[in-house]
């Protein structure tokens, strides 16, 4: 299920951002909202409204005193710092890691020193949706899945971006630590419904501190 | 001494209360893109959660006027409360770079639903609040000739005020701050001030919409406010032309108009059972959207901007 899928994507976010050759923050925020409909729809069109679960067995959790975790939890937690950590090895020690943070910081200057930028760029292109496949799949090992829910989840993975630090792996790691922290333990004052809020809070008392990114060195 | 009607008089009547019903909902719908555009088309404010506050509006209209107040009790409490949220939005936000405001402005929507969907005691939760009450007895539910005249007026009202403000020397400065910052400094005009005032403008129309919306339809429910619904307007807007008021109503007059013609893709003998035929209205317009952006871009390329 996950090749087709990934494939599928890849190609259409080739499709839709490299060909259309959309520039400037905004008209792609937009573009992207829009895919982001379209795509879910598009899902809920051929596979119906109605909640999925993975088939995974019900297993009583294992007791590590402090902790109690079922063996999809440990999975889950092994494979987020497995995929965090080759993430950062990828991109501090590799060429190719080296060859896309140059592209973040300077695309210009990349294409001036001979480096396909297009190429390079589908290669991101493909490394976020991969990532992004495997946090749904993880997703779905632990919840059920609905085809609109991506809409109760950008709050708080755009507080934890920015809260981490935006092109900063282990910051992103710790950011969405310390937000779902802050969510979970939120819910012993508030009411379970108000987590979502929780998030934003933090994200609008980050930005009020420092209007672009937390860890932003720029102005 | 009544008349039966007949059988062709009851299909005729009909056709004019769907004709109606949706003549009123392009007029009120108008109001929003209309509102956006000022914000957007005008002044260069990147709003992503304009439903918010046309469903302050609505919500303010339904808690008030099924409390027992007067309707225009509900409306203007409605404007004041958006004018509000938009003041503490904007002061909390419009000095974040566009990208972080596009983000807060859609997280503000989102969030201010889930609350209309958890403060029971005041919105009746997911279940929503029924029985608003109508301006008009109509012969049928959804058609009252008054109200469509009473949407027209609002709508000509906010036309000609949107056009009054965009060729002032407001607009101008307004226009000044879009297209760059710092020369409007440099001439004495603090961006934010006015950034500011084109959100609380827009904030105000929105929730006049969202009054009547609430009138015309006599339920509110939190689902009517999710932020696809931001991104029709933000549709509507881009089909009429960025910056351009009367394109706002043609743009969600032909928005609207291709809506709900796909209702008669089963008369043509495309048959799509409803849940499918909603699910592909919202990816048609995921995929206009995009489209659209491309257009524009063409277009402010040559014109050299955005």
């Amino acid at each position: 299920v996950k090749v087709p899928s990934r494939t599928f994507a890849i190609v259409l976010a080739w499709l839709v951002f490299e060909r259309l050759r959309i520039t400037g923050v905004i008209p792609l925020l937009v573009v992207s909202i829009g895919l982001a409909i379209a795509m879910r729809y598009a899902i809920q069109f051929f596979f119906g409204p109605d909640y999925q679960q993975f088939p995974t067995p019900i297993e009583r959790p294992h007791d590590f005193g402090l902790f109690k975790l079922t063996t999809v939890q440990m999975t889950t937690i092994a494979v987020a710092v497995i995929v965090v950590l080759a993430l950062r090895l990828v991109l501090v020690y590799t060429k190719l890691g080296r060859i896309l943070r140059a592209l973040a910081d300077n695309p210009t200057l990349c294409e001036v020193a001979g480096i396909d930028t297009t190429l390079f760029r589908a290669i991101a292109w493909m490394v976020i949706v991969g990532l992004a496949a495997i946090a749904g799949v993880l997703l779905g090992l632990n919840f059920v899945i609905q085809p609109t829910m991506g809409w109760d989840f950008f709050i708080p993975i755009f507080s934890a971006a920015i809260l981490g630090g935006v092109g900063n792996v282990q910051g992103a790691l710790a950011g969405s630590l310390l937000i779902g922290l802050t969510q979970e333990y939120s819910t012993l004052i508030l009411p379970p419904a108000y987590k979502e809020i929780v998030s934003f809070v933090v994200l609008a008392l980050c930005l009020f501190v420092r209007p672009n990114g937390i860890w932003s060195r720029r102005r | 001494v009544s008349v039966r009607p007949t059988e062709r008089n009851l299909e005729q009547a009909a056709v004019s209360n769907y004709l109606l019903s949706i003549a009123v909902v392009i007029c009120i719908q108008s109001l929003v893109t209309l509102s956006l555009n000022f914000q957007f088309g005008i002044t260069g404010i990147v709003n992503c959660g304009q439903v918010a506050f046309f469903a302050i509006g609505s919500y303010a209209s339904a808690i008030l006027t099924t409390a027992g107040y007067p309707l225009a009790v509900g409306v203007i409490v409605g404007i004041l409360v958006a004018i509000v949220a938009g003041i503490a939005v904007g002061l909390s936000t419009l000095r974040l770079r566009e990208d972080y405001f596009a983000i807060m402005t859609l997280g503000f929507a989102e969030v201010l639903r889930m609350l209309a969907r958890n403060l029971s005691w005041l919105t009746s939760g997911p279940s929503g609040i029924a029985g608003i009450p109508k301006l008009f007895n109509g012969r049928d539910q959804y058609y009252s000739l008054e109200f469509f005249a009473v949407v027209v007026v609002a709508l000509l009202l906010a036309l000609g005020a949107c056009n009054l403000l965009t060729a002032s020397p407001l607009g101008r400065t307004l226009r000044a701050v879009r297209d760059d910052e710092i020369a409007a400094m440099a001439i004495g005009k603090n961006p934010l001030h006015f950034r500011l005032l084109a959100l609380i403008w827009g904030a105000g129309l929105a929730s006049l919409a969202g009054s009547l919306w609430a009138h015309y339809v006599s339920y509110v429910v939190p689902d009517q406010f999710t932020s696809e619904a931001t991104f029709y307007v933000w549709m509507a807007m881009m089909i009429g032309g960025l910056g351009s008021m009367i394109g706002s109503v043609g743009g969600t007059a032909l928005l609207f108009a291709l809506l709900e013609g796909s209702r008669f893709l089963d008369d043509m003998n495309v048959h799509i059972d409803a849940s499918r035929l909603a699910s592909l209205r919202q990816i048609l317009i995921g995929l206009g959207l995009i489209l659209l952006i491309k257009l524009e871009r063409n277009r402010s390329r040559r014109l050299g901007r955005l």
